[in-house]
């Protein structure tokens, strides 16, 4: 296979898991996102894959050679960090060329393949530059040139959005994301942010607790998530979840809580359910408010919208958009809005959703069970 | 509770880095004004002079009619929270709310009641009053900073980027209790921030600065539907406000614009026309989200370009579209319109949503 593969890789620190038998397959040219909390051991497997750290068991293949134990300087890999670990008083040439004069290649070879790459990443005008005259997307491209340069079977990227200021991060994001589509590079991308996998990944690996819990196209991560934390996570804003209860009422069974009731119509749904409790997860994008309503479950045997009533805690405004926080019951529920929204703290409101695109988990385990269509 | 007003405030650092730059600003009572802008445009430092830590070189400051320009902080009846959230840590959570009371004079019974008063307002629950506030986490601590800050009846608070060290469950929860508290109190708060998201949460009217100076003060909803130049366009929103340059030209006797490959607009719009610079250069701003696009044109209008990138991003698509070599515009497409990589796509500026700004001094027309 071309690309690289992670084989139950384990790295223990003391008693602690950072990585827990980890296994992931990365296909040439792929984009991925490895997508987590501070702590979820994001940073472990970069450096595993960089060769700077090692399993404590596992191993690691780039193009089917075991390279578990072959160090950082003999992989064809390259880290772009945060700060883009660039030289900032040598100018944009020599920064680009550096792993190429460490491998001592004839001067005119360096010229022409610095040249060639800068002139692709259209920042041939800025070779006689010196780094700390540059800007933040600028920097950004230097160091993916010289990754390029390096000629690097893999590509790491370290948080490198997390400390920006959001608009040089925004502007970064789409400037990074239609560059990474033409250079192709197998890439592994480290985000706590959403937003980020949304918007650059080809697939989305969910790492929690040093294991990977999906791996998927962003499609089907954000469609059918594997469990619970998934589903929430990789949302933008995060997903609703409300305690619920699954009860036989008149021979069908019904979704109950202390705010809602509404029949389960979905076939989807219907013969995995059983009596108990489940956690229901709506997108906030999928919620509706409205400035009037009546509070309503679903009529039996009928497919009609749930609506709530609820008091609103903050119109919380997000770029161009706004994240209603409502008080449903002893709930929180976020709902998206487009536009900017304002509203009065404690202003009565009611908030509907779309019941085929609800979510249900088992309460328990988590585990995903499936949607409402 | 009080208005303040700011007249041709002027601060200089090393006789040559002008900081705030003939500033003026009417800060009215019993709202929540925020400075707002990138680092290095003066908010800080207004911000300084307001509460007394910095003297301008020249110009005055009143609160409600009274010169304060040079009154020491203490003097001032203000409360400020900072960045990084200011605790006793010696000390209970309850001491740390009653510290300022009782540095006031009050008796421990009124004392009791005040805090009694605003710890609920903050969701400070009585049982943890004796808690120590060094074990309180850095979001917790803001939010006793806050209370802290509100437990005393002021003339002015001042937030100075309250909420940049809180994790963002946090965030949300401590805007709440400052819009709530401020909905029912009336205070006079002055907010300062880089996050044009937390402006345009919080605030009752933004003040948008750049190199020292305002921009514009205006409510959250005008900044962000008519921004006054170019800069705040593009400040606000996420993506910013897309430019494209264009020159007016008639055709046919219609005046239309021209943006060089394409035409950006059959018509200049009614309300531009009699405006338009001498020179007719002038640059079409629009918002992401006020962008049509389909993939084949309503009746054979729109410009034709390439989508670079199409991302479903939430509820809607995030497109990244060439309508001509190095013109590139963000929008914010519902995910129905079903545009891919790649494919060629009919892009229209609807005229209600399109503000010009003069491409010269690029500022509004």
């Amino acid at each position: 296979m071309h690309g690289i593969k992670l084989d139950k890789v384990t790295r223990t620190f003391g008693k602690k898991k950072a990585l827990d038998s980890v296994s992931l397959e990365i296909e040439e040219g792929t984009f991925v996102c490895l997508l987590g909390p501070t702590g979820s051991g994001k940073t472990t497997l970069l450096k595993i894959l960089a060769g700077v750290e090692t399993p404590s068991s596992g191993a690691v293949y780039f193009d089917s050679t075991n390279v578990t134990l072959l160090p950082p300087n003999k992989r064809p890999v390259s880290m772009v960090f945060e700060n883009f670990a660039l030289y900032p008083n040598m100018s944009v040439f020599k920064n680009i060329a550096s792993p190429l004069l460490a491998q001592r290649l004839p001067k005119k070879d360096i010229e022409q393949k610095v040249g060639e790459t800068a002139k692709f990443l259209k920042i041939d005008r800025l070779l006689k530059r010196r780094i700390s005259e540059l800007s933040g997307g600028e920097m950004q491209r230097v160091a993916i040139a010289r990754a390029l340069c390096k000629e690097a079977k893999l590509v790491l990227f370290d948080e490198i959005f997390v400390n920006l200021d959001y608009k040089l991060r925004e502007q970064m994001r789409i400037e990074f994301r239609e560059l990474m589509d033409r250079v192709k590079l197998t890439s592994v991308f480290s985000t706590p942010d959403p937003e980020d996998a949304f918007m650059l990944a080809d697939k989305v690996a969910v790492l929690h607790d040093g294991k990977i819990l999906q791996y998927d196209s962003k499609d089907v991560a954000y469609n059918r998530p594997v469990d619970m934390f998934t589903g929430a996570y990789f949302g933008h804003p995060e997903m609703n979840l409300l305690d619920c209860d699954v009860a036989e009422r008149d021979g069908h069974l019904a979704l109950e809580s202390s705010v809602l009731r509404m029949p389960i119509l979905a076939d989807g749904l219907k013969g995995k359910l059983k009596p108990g409790g489940y956690s229901l997860g709506v997108r906030p994008e999928h919620l509706k408010i409205h400035a009037e309503g009546v509070p309503s479950g679903a009529v039996d045997g009928r497919l009609q919208e749930p609506m709530l009533g609820g008091k609103i805690l903050l119109t919380e405004v997000v770029g161009s958009d706004t994240i209603v926080h409502v008080a449903v019951g002893s709930d929180a529920i976020q709902v998206f809005t487009p536009g900017i929204y304002r509203e009065d703290v404690g202003k009565g409101v009611y908030v509907s959703f779309d019941p085929r695109k609800i979510y249900l988990f088992d309460k328990n385990s988590g585990q995903f069970i499936g949607r409402g269509e | 509770m009080a208005s303040i007003s700011l007249k041709n405030l002027r601060k200089v650092y090393n006789k040559s880095v002008v900081a705030v730059d003939d500033l003026s600003l009417e800060i009215p009572d019993g709202l929540i004004v925020s400075l707002l802008g990138p680092s290095g445009c003066g908010k800080t430092t207004t911000m300084r002079m307001i509460a007394g830590f910095e003297a301008p070189d020249r110009g005055t400051i009143t609160v409600d009619g009274d010169d304060i320009t040079l009154k020491p902080p203490n003097q001032r009846n203000m409360s400020m929270v900072f960045q990084f959230p200011v605790v006793y840590t010696n000390f209970s959570i309850y001491d740390n709310m009653a510290t300022p009371l009782r540095n006031a004079g009050m008796d421990e019974e009124k004392i009791r009641e005040i805090i009694r008063a605003t710890s609920p307002e903050f969701g400070i629950d009585e049982g943890s009053w004796q808690e120590k506030a060094s074990n309180l986490s850095i979001s917790e601590r803001q939010r006793l900073s806050l209370a802290h800050a509100f437990a005393i009846e002021r003339n002015v608070y001042i937030l100075d980027e309250p909420f940049s060290n809180v994790d963002p469950k946090a965030r949300v929860r401590l805007a709440r209790y400052v819009r709530q508290i401020q909905q029912v109190k009336r205070h006079t708060i002055v907010f300062v921030t880089h996050s044009q998201s937390e402006a345009l949460t919080l605030s009752d009217r933004i003040a948008v600065m750049k190199d020292g100076k305002i921009l514009q003060f205006d409510t959250p909803e005008l900044i962000y539907t008519k921004p006054v130049s170019t800069f705040v366009g593009w400040f606000l929103g996420n993506p910013g406000m897309n430019y494209v340059k264009c020159t007016a030209r008639s055709r046919n006797g219609v005046l239309g614009l021209d943006a060089g490959s394409f035409v950006a607009a059959e018509r200049v719009p009614a309300t531009y026309q009699s405006r338009l610079p001498a020179d007719g250069n002038v640059i079409l701003g629009i918002r992401p989200e006020h962008i049509s696009v389909s993939r084949t044109g309503t009746g054979g209008t729109g410009i034709s370009a390439r989508c670079l990138f199409a991302e479903p991003v939430g509820s809607r698509l995030l497109l990244n579209i060439e309508l001509a070599k190095n013109v590139l515009v963000n929008v914010k497409a519902p995910t129905d319109v079903n545009v891919a990589k790649g494919e060629t796509v009919f892009v229209q500026f609807p005229e209600k949503h399109v503000i010009l700004f003069d491409a010269k001094t690029e500022q509004a027309i």
